[in-house]
């Protein structure tokens, strides 16, 4: 019985989890204006606590993208950084008070690894989204 | 019979877990002990990666830009037949042609093929559906795709919002692995496109050469799948793979330079990766194999 009990737990809370995913994943669209096209994905993760989402991904050169990066129900609440192939830190958005979206402008076309985890002092647990969309 | 008070108690339990965290997330304040990962593997140093094997697939639209910049023709014979739309069984075979024919979709909308974008259209529409996934992608999305199909920056835009909702439900519904596919099919069309351009276009045959991750995340998405049927596929993704570790490539970081007040960054790394005509012959030739699986 406990483990029909622990894997009906698991199943609704991930059915939820699917859920708060959903809606964030289309809220989070309203940061890639009209100006940029979405790469068509959706990169999420549940997080709890320090957990570190991350994923890697390619920049092509002579290309303009907008990382829009969202948990909860307001801006702010994720923070991501992008590194390099050698795990240089081009950029995070903590240092600009969470930015909710930015843009890179790319030169050379490079590999980079993207890594989110939730900012503590305003959430502890939650989905944390990232969509990416090039500039037309 | 004795436990069934536990039993309820813990569907009260549970029941009250999902609203709270349906509802909104957990303040800071709070400890939680939701472990739930959205099917996530979590590891011991607590990095998650996004949806399991996340794979990142630059999308047909951006390499379908570069070969119209390119200046080769239109060639119409280079689409996939729109008569086998309806001819496929499995989800997996209807998955991939799903994304093949959205890369052309992305093709044709590039040449301003008005009549020729609205059948693809429903060829999208066609697949989609069978998989199930055009019922829940916003009807207002599909109307103002279908009403602006003459229109290159809409159609470029719209259908990128409808491949984003196709994502969003097939992840949502633990389908990654079809979300996967959809991409595969996708990027293998737009590099078939790419290859005859990529013969005259140095700079098309480079976007080429500098698809080695995504060719990788594909290989190891397929090798994932673990699926029977799928390993002629596999195979072949195996050997495009090993064409494309041999193309030297080089890399120096450069510190970027940030402008806050656009909230911009520029990237000024640099990076080179070279593959000569042979190369891309060899590239060209894997991926129309891998292509004829698909469609076959």
């Amino acid at each position: 019985m406990n483990k029909v009990i622990f894997t009906l737990i698991l199943s609704i809370i991930s059915v939820a989890g699917f859920s708060q995913c959903d809606s964030l994943a289309g809220s989070c669209e309203k940061h890639i204006s009209q100006k940029y096209i979405s790469d068509g994905q959706a990169y999420r993760a549940l997080l709890t606590g320090q957990e570190v989402a991350e994923f890697k991904t390619t920049l092509f050169g002579g290309n303009t993208y907008r990382f829009a990066a969202c948990s909860g129900e307001s801006d702010g609440n994720l923070v991501f950084r992008i590194y390099d192939q050698d795990k240089n830190l081009l950029f995070t958005n903590k240092e600009y008070s969470n930015a909710p979206y930015w843009d890179f402008v790319i030169e050379n076309t490079m590999v980079v690894s993207v890594e989110a985890n939730l900012d503590q002092t305003r959430l502890s647990s939650g989905c944390a989204v990232i969509i990416i969309g090039f500039k037309k | 019979m004795s436990l069934r008070p536990t039993f309820i108690g813990s569907m009260f339990l549970v029941v009250s877990l999902v609203v709270f965290s349906t509802g909104c997330e957990q303040p800071a304040s709070t400890n939680s002990t939701n472990n739930a990962t959205d099917g996530n593997s979590v590891s011991g140093s607590g990095t998650v990666k996004l949806d399991g094997e996340i794979i990142s697939i630059p999308s047909p639209n951006q390499l379908a830009i570069l070969v119209k910049q390119s200046n080769v023709p239109f060639r119409e014979e280079q689409l996939h037949d729109l008569k086998k739309a309806d001819y496929y069984l499995s989800e997996q075979k209807k998955a991939m042609n799903l994304g093949i024919y959205g890369a052309d979709l992305a093709y044709i909308a590039n040449f301003d093929k008005g009549q020729l974008a609205n059948d693809y259209f429903d060829a999208v529409g066609k697949v989609a559906g069978e998989l199930e996934v055009l019922d829940h992608i916003d009807g207002k999305l599909v109307s103002r795709l279908s009403n602006n199909i003459s229109n290159r920056d809409s159609v470029l835009r719209l259908s990128s919002q409808f491949f984003h909702s196709a994502d969003r439900y097939l992840k949502n519904n633990k389908r990654t692995d079809l979300a996967g596919l959809v991409l595969l099919g996708g990027w293998v069309e737009s590099i078939h496109f790419a290859s005859e351009a990529a013969k005259t276009n140095e700079d098309v045959r480079r976007r080429i050469a500098e698809q080695k991750h995504a060719c990788a995340s594909l290989t190891n998405l397929l090798k994932n799948l673990g699926d029977p049927a799928m390993e002629g596929l596999l195979e072949q993704m195996k050997e495009l793979n090993a064409l494309y570790a041999d193309f030297p490539v080089t890399y120096s970081y450069s510190k970027p330079i940030t402008d806050a007040k656009e909230k911009t960054t520029y990237i000024t790394s640099k990076s080179t990766v070279e593959m000569d005509l042979k190369q891309l012959e060899a590239v060209s030739n894997r991926i129309e194999a891998i292509r004829s699986i698909i469609i076959q």
